[in-house]
């Protein structure tokens, strides 16, 4: 047997009790290895709140709140009142414990329902007005062509006046009635001299739009420009055209919600602003696709602000789309709304990049399960996880209305995984993954 | 403190230094272990162990070689072992080969020469400062 040092005599005695003690060892690290791997295999995830010591929770996000948003810090929840918390993360797990811990004041909070969504945070926003097609796109209906100026749509006066502002016919899109009826009807283009807000040019392999006041707003960059709109949709130009314009001072970036890269960072576009994102597999978890990535340059970098990192936790911006291929629709984030894009014209008039593809049945309740008390103290119910798994989204929102009011001092939730072969096969291919995905190896999550 | 120790008796002593020794070994492993596993895949063994934790427990574990090494009875010792040591060259170079793998690992986006430059400017620098700390001359 090992024996790491052999200078240290022992008498025959001692020596068997260092072989049973050393065999017992060993032993006891073995089953410690086994333990390990069971935590590294089928790992648990908890998030804690608690409500007695806030200092305690940061870093944590569990993020109890009300309807309105406002976070309790108290652990006070009033009866009938509807109250959430959410976690984020990465992984497939078999069961959720939530775990209530209330004050000895409190009344019991048994038989309280909790329901679980699981989608993407901004997916769950409330769903508001449908939205038209995007300003600058042309489109026609039967003899009828229009450009998407401010908001609006305007008639061309005819096909000679089309033709006179240099717009190609090949360049509109054939839609219906239904879409157009999502924007607005406007004044009718009848002026063959001035071009309406919303044209876009290109001159020597630059591309501008005509702004309201009159003027050229150039694009930072061809990738700009086709971030926003098909190439046809620009009006070829010579030089002296912009002898015509004054052009604005400040370049238009690339769309809200594109994918621009730096260097080895990335960032998601949002109006003025860039967030930063934390990671790949943050990236790949948010529902980004690589291919989606436009390289930016350090000039067009310097026209936003950097947000904070975005993490796994964090909101989609504005300006991003999601597609619910269960219900084929497609749906834009705006100022904390959700707007339905009504067909797929209108939708790729937005999009020029794959959409963050997730179920609509993820605005569905997937799982619930009532409190009930433990033999220890608290309240505690198992969420069964079984038909969340293909939604997308790794954003868990948990509702709640107490019966009574309540006083809580504890609220904790326990993800767990079930230890069974598929799940082993599911880690295991998991970790394959994640090394092919870090050193570059095809096969790798794109 | 020196009590205990006589309370335990000689032998007893000799085991735990023994044993301390087979915990050592373990804990080495499972510490090279660790930093493989990590440079194949962050996070995969310290989200669950701190690496703080398992430097503890090896420090803590040749404090008390140390410790007890001179407790040990002179009875119990057959032989130094220093003329059984195996050379510094020796015993050294899975653990400077390891290293320059987790050096290179780390360095994993960065182009392949500079890649292998930094790993040589680190080794020469180890080297010189070895030869500077340690060279009694």
């Amino acid at each position: 047997m090992l024996d790491l040092t052999k200078e240290i005599k022992l008498d025959e005695k001692s020596a068997l009790r260092y072989r049973r003690w050393q065999a017992f060892f060993y032993a006891f690290c073995f089953a410690s290895a086994l333990y390990v791997a069971y935590f590294i295999f089928f790992p648990t995830q908890e998030f804690n709140f608690s409500f007695t010591m806030l200092t305690s929770n940061k870093g944590n996000a569990v993020n109890p709140r009300t309807t309105e948003g406002t976070l309790i810090t108290d652990g006070k929840f009033s009866a009938g009142q509807k109250n959430y918390f959410d976690t984020s993360l990465v992984g497939s797990f078999s069961k959720i414990k939530l775990s209530f811990t209330p004050n000895r004041s409190s009344s019991s909070p048994e038989n309280t329902r909790i329901d679980l969504r699981k989608s993407y945070r901004a997916f769950l926003y409330p769903e508001s007005s449908p939205i038209g097609f995007k300003n600058g796109t042309l489109v026609k209906h039967k003899n009828d062509y229009y450009l998407i100026s401010e908001g609006k749509r305007r008639k061309f006066k005819d096909r000679s006046t089309l033709f006179a502002l240099g717009f190609s016919e090949s360049a509109f899109i054939d839609t219906d009635e239904q879409d157009l009826s999502y924007t607005p009807l406007d004044e009718e283009i009848t002026d063959t001299k001035i071009y309406p807000a919303d044209s876009l040019f290109k001159i020597d392999d630059v591309y501008y739009r005509s702004s309201t006041d009159g003027s050229l707003e150039k694009f930072s960059s061809a990738g700009a420009f086709h971030s926003q709109y098909e190439e046809n949709f620009a009006i070829p130009k010579n030089a002296d055209f912009l002898d015509a314009y004054a052009v604005a001072k400040n370049p238009i970036g690339f769309a809200d919600g594109s994918l621009i890269s730096y260097g080895t960072s990335a960032f998601i576009v949002s109006r003025d602003k860039i967030y930063p994102i934390g990671n790949p597999d943050i990236f790949l978890n948010q529902g980004y696709d690589w291919n989606d990535i436009i390289i930016a340059s350090s000039d067009e970098l310097s026209l936003y602000t950097k947000e904070k990192l975005f993490t796994l936790t964090s909101v989609h911006p504005d300006g991003t789309i999601f597609f619910a291929p269960d219900t084929q629709k497609w749906y834009q984030i705006e100022n904390g709304q959700k707007h339905e894009l009504p067909s797929e014209k209108i939708a790729n008039s937005w999009l020029k990049k794959h959409p963050i593809s997730v179920l609509a049945k993820s605005l569905d309740v997937l799982g619930g399960c009532d409190l009930q008390k433990e033999t220890f103290g608290g309240y505690a119910c198992l969420i069964p996880l079984n038909d969340s798994e293909d939604t997308a989204g790794k954003y868990y929102e948990f509702t709640f209305m107490a019966k009574n009011d309540l006083k809580i001092n504890n609220l904790n939730l326990l993800y767990e995984k079930n230890m069974t072969v598929q799940n082993l096969k599911l880690a295991l291919r998991n970790m394959i993954l994640r090394i092919k995905a870090r050193y570059g190896i095809q096969g790798a999550p794109q | 403190m020196q009590l205990s120790i006589k309370k335990l008796g000689k032998n007893n002593v000799a085991i735990i230094y023994k044993l301390l020794h087979d915990s050592l070994l373990v804990l080495i492993i499972f510490f090279i272990f660790t930093l493989i596993a990590e440079a194949i895949l962050p996070d995969i063994i310290i989200s669950h162990i701190g690496f703080s934790k398992i430097v503890i427990a090896l420090l803590l574990n040749i404090f008390l070689i140390t410790f007890l090494a001179g407790k040990i009875s002179i009875e119990n010792i057959t032989q130094k072992n220093g003329g059984k040591n195996k050379s510094l060259a020796k015993f050294a170079s899975p653990f400077i080969i390891l290293g320059a793998l987790l050096l290179f690992n780390n360095q994993l986006g960065l182009n392949l020469f500079l890649n292998l430059f930094i790993i040589l400017i680190c080794g020469i620098i180890g080297y010189l400062s070895y030869q500077i700390l340690f060279n009694e001359e």
